[in-house]
């Protein structure tokens, strides 16, 4: 039970990163990006990329890096908080100007075509790994085994998480964010900039993806459909927690990887994939807004 | 000024006889994984049938026309390959289709696409028992063929070896499709039969964004060793998850899982002891030719599992559609698929050679037993062929064949269950 409980935790934490980056362009923009997936992927790709050319030094204790990946990681989160602005002003800025709301979410499918493909064409089809090696799991609890690896998941997860509770509520930005995601022409009428904070939306949701995209690639493997695989997951912890609310992604994201990890205990694996998906069904039922979310 | 009237002349039936091969062309349809999981074993099968297609051309094509190959990729997915077939035979109106590698995805074209459309299909990967099922049921029309065994033979195969190597505790993680459900469902009889204990049977679903769980389930009972049923992609990261959460490093692997990729992904120290299955090959002289030609074409030696089926699959359908004299009537070439693997035949074999004596033969309506690069492959009913398998195992990093399990050895097997 332990064990499935660890797990579930090390797959939830990657999960809300991706839910939260997912339920801020939501939440502020009005629209479901199926392309964030291909965010992730793209991170954990420019992630591989650039462990190519930057030195990854002495593996650190017994995880299966050294302290160059860190940097790695932050120019990735960069890179994609590029993509993720340049997407928008290539695609989804020109149809926020029409009326058809659907029209940005077919779009986004569209990008995630595209977005995937490229990912076949520069770095092909076969699974990829920062490090060959395989981190062996070691007992940290009684009937718990996990890998340097996967404890250093959760902690950047929860460093992270930390740290964008601390930028949304103590900073100017971050305040203006909520501002803009509560009532964008009211934020605008006390004059906050909405374009920038557009702009630092998809820039926070594209590196969060990035990171969840590099942890999910080191601890599993990467692909160029890993994105587009998470996605669902994605999508349900951020319904389940509320959209708009990134607590409620957070916990959202959390629930799901357990809910997944644990039901193995009593149901065929084979129905695996349906128990999040039931899980939200049932929550929603109870309560529409979500764990978190409030009502608008 | 005579030197050049003979080579004037010998040039004109040259010339002709080009101009005729190239008045029409022939399409022969292919659906094959060359990416999602199974991809990294996809693109080295089809190349099987690029060379066969090759071989065909330089043997003078079929009924006159050059043949050409639509390879589409299905991405390892049902709904895509269907999507695939679909185009090939409503749009192309190809009279075969070679395909598809993943029997979940082959039981998904034959029974919405081929069966109904009447076209020819022929799995040179597929091993699942379903699909003699469904040939059983009449869902077939006869229009499916496959020249890889039924896992019925592959599940006992593999019980055998890994209870002779000593194995008597051995956990079970199977794809959730007919491919993973049929073998495992054989091996865990087979095995059990023997005397043996399966811990743990474990489903998966593929693209799952992680097999932490299913691992752990699998773990429990203590298990000697693990049957990996699946696709490279996938097995993967459930092999690596497997050894990272403490899982001994004794290893089941079957055909699907025949790939050198696959273990250099996985990394290759953690394959302490491997027991692997797939189906073999007979020795004739067919498989000489078809490696030398194979590299003579692609630059590399043919190292894994299906690429000689692949081979042979397209050159029956090549011959098959010689035989009928037609391109189109899928009816006849499908009757006439048994009139070039018939026991009874004039023998030919694999190669750009000998499929132009195959041609001449064929001009005349023999009846030919095609010895392909397999082995001789003579279908039943069902389209089902009977083949030996090989054993493999990982050899300093290297996936190296060990040794045979003959079709006799395997019947011997069946029969001592029987009991």
């Amino acid at each position: 039970m332990g064990q499935y409980i660890a797990d579930g935790i090390v797959l939830g934490a990657t999960l809300a990163l991706g839910a939260i980056g997912l339920t801020l362009t939501f939440n502020i923009l009005r629209f479901a990006n199926f392309a964030h997936g291909e965010l992730l992927t793209f991170g954990a790709y420019f992630a591989l990329a650039l462990s190519g050319v930057l030195a990854f030094g002495p593996d650190l204790g017994s995880l299966t890096f050294g302290w160059g990946f860190v940097l790695v990681i932050v120019l990735a989160a960069a890179l994609t908080a590029g993509l993720a602005i340049l997407l928008d002003l290539l695609i989804y800025r020109v149809l926020r100007r029409s009326d058809v709301a659907v029209a940005l979410v077919i779009a986004s499918f569209g990008a995630s075509l595209m977005l995937r493909n490229i990912v076949v064409f520069v770095w092909g089809p076969q699974p990829e790994y920062y490090s060959r090696a395989i981190a062996i799991a070691r007992p940290v609890l009684p009937g718990v085994r996990l890998s340097a690896d996967e404890i250093f998941v959760v902690v950047v997860a929860a460093v992270l998480m930390i740290a964008l509770h601390l930028f949304l509520t103590r900073t100017r930005l971050g305040k203006a964010m909520r501002a803009v995601s509560d009532n964008a022409a009211l934020s605008q009428v006390t004059g906050i900039n909405v374009t920038n904070v557009v702009r630092l939306v998809w820039a926070v949701g594209g590196a969060l993806a990035a990171v969840g995209g590099i942890l999910y690639g080191l601890t599993v493997q990467m692909i160029p459909t890993m994105g587009f695989n998470l996605i669902l997951p994605m999508f349900a912890a951020a319904i389940l927690g509320g959209i708009g609310s990134i607590y409620g992604a957070v916990l959202g994201g959390l629930v799901i990887g357990l809910a997944e990890s644990v039901s193995v205990l009593w149901i065929d694996p084979g129905y695996k994939p349906a128990v999040a998906f039931a899980l939200m069904f049932v929550i929603l039922l109870v309560r529409p807004h979500g764990i978190l979310g409030e009502r608008s | 000024m005579r030197k050049f009237l003979i080579l004037g002349a010998a040039t004109i039936p040259l010339l002709f006889g080009t101009a005729l091969a190239q008045s029409c062309t022939v399409t022969i349809g292919s659906v094959m994984a060359l990416t999602g999981s199974l991809g990294v074993l996809g693109q080295q099968i089809a190349k099987g049938a690029q060379l066969a297609v090759a071989d065909l051309n330089a043997a003078g094509g079929v009924d006159g026309c050059t043949v050409k190959l639509a390879l589409s990729d299905d991405q390892t997915q049902a709904n895509v390959g269907v999507d695939a077939a679909k185009k090939l035979v409503d749009v192309q109106h190809v009279p075969a289709i070679v395909g598809a590698l993943s029997s979940g995805i082959t039981t998904a074209i034959l029974t919405s696409v081929t069966a109904p459309g009447h076209v020819i299909l022929i799995s040179p990967a597929s091993t699942s028992p379903t699909l003699t099922q469904l040939g059983k049921d009449g869902k077939t029309g006869g229009y499916f063929f496959r020249t890889a065994p039924s896992d019925a033979l592959q599940g006992v195969a593999m019980a055998d070896y890994a209870y002779t190597g000593g194995l008597r505790k051995v956990a079970v993680l199977y794809l959730n499709n007919a491919y993973g459900q049929g073998l495992s469902d054989q091996f865990v009889k087979a095995f059990k039969g023997l005397g043996g204990t399966v811990t743990q049977d474990v489903v998966y679903n593929p693209d799952q964004p992680s097999y932490r769980s299913e691992v752990n389930k699998a773990l429990g009972g203590g298990p000697q060793a693990l049957f990996l049923i699946g696709y490279p992609g996938d097995g993967t990261t459930i092999a690596r998850e497997w050894v990272a959460s403490g899982g001994p490093q004794t290893w089941l692997l079957p055909d699907g899982l025949e790939s050198q990729a696959f273990v250099n992904d996985v990394g290759p120290s953690y394959f302490k002891k491997v027991y692997g299955t797939a189906p073999g090959t007979t020795d004739t002289p067919s498989l000489a030719t078809f490696k030398k030609e194979f590299q003579a074409k692609f630059g590399s030696l043919p190292t894994q599992a299906y690429m000689t089926n692949a081979y042979d699959a397209t050159v029956i359908v090549g011959l098959a559609m010689d035989y009928a004299k037609t391109t189109t009537d899928t009816a006849a070439i499908r009757d006439a698929m048994r009139k070039v693997t018939d026991p009874n035949g004039q023998k030919v074999y694999a190669g750009a050679n000998e499929l132009q004596a195959a041609a001449g033969l064929l001009k005349l309506g023999t009846t030919l037993q095609y010895i392909g690069a397999t082995g001789p492959l003579q279908f039943d009913a069902y389209g089902d062929v009977a083949g030996p398998y090989v054993k493999w195992t990982v050899t300093g990093g290297n996936v190296k064949e060990t040794g045979m399990i003959t079709v006799s050895e395997i019947e011997k097997v069946q029969a001592e269950l029987a009991k």
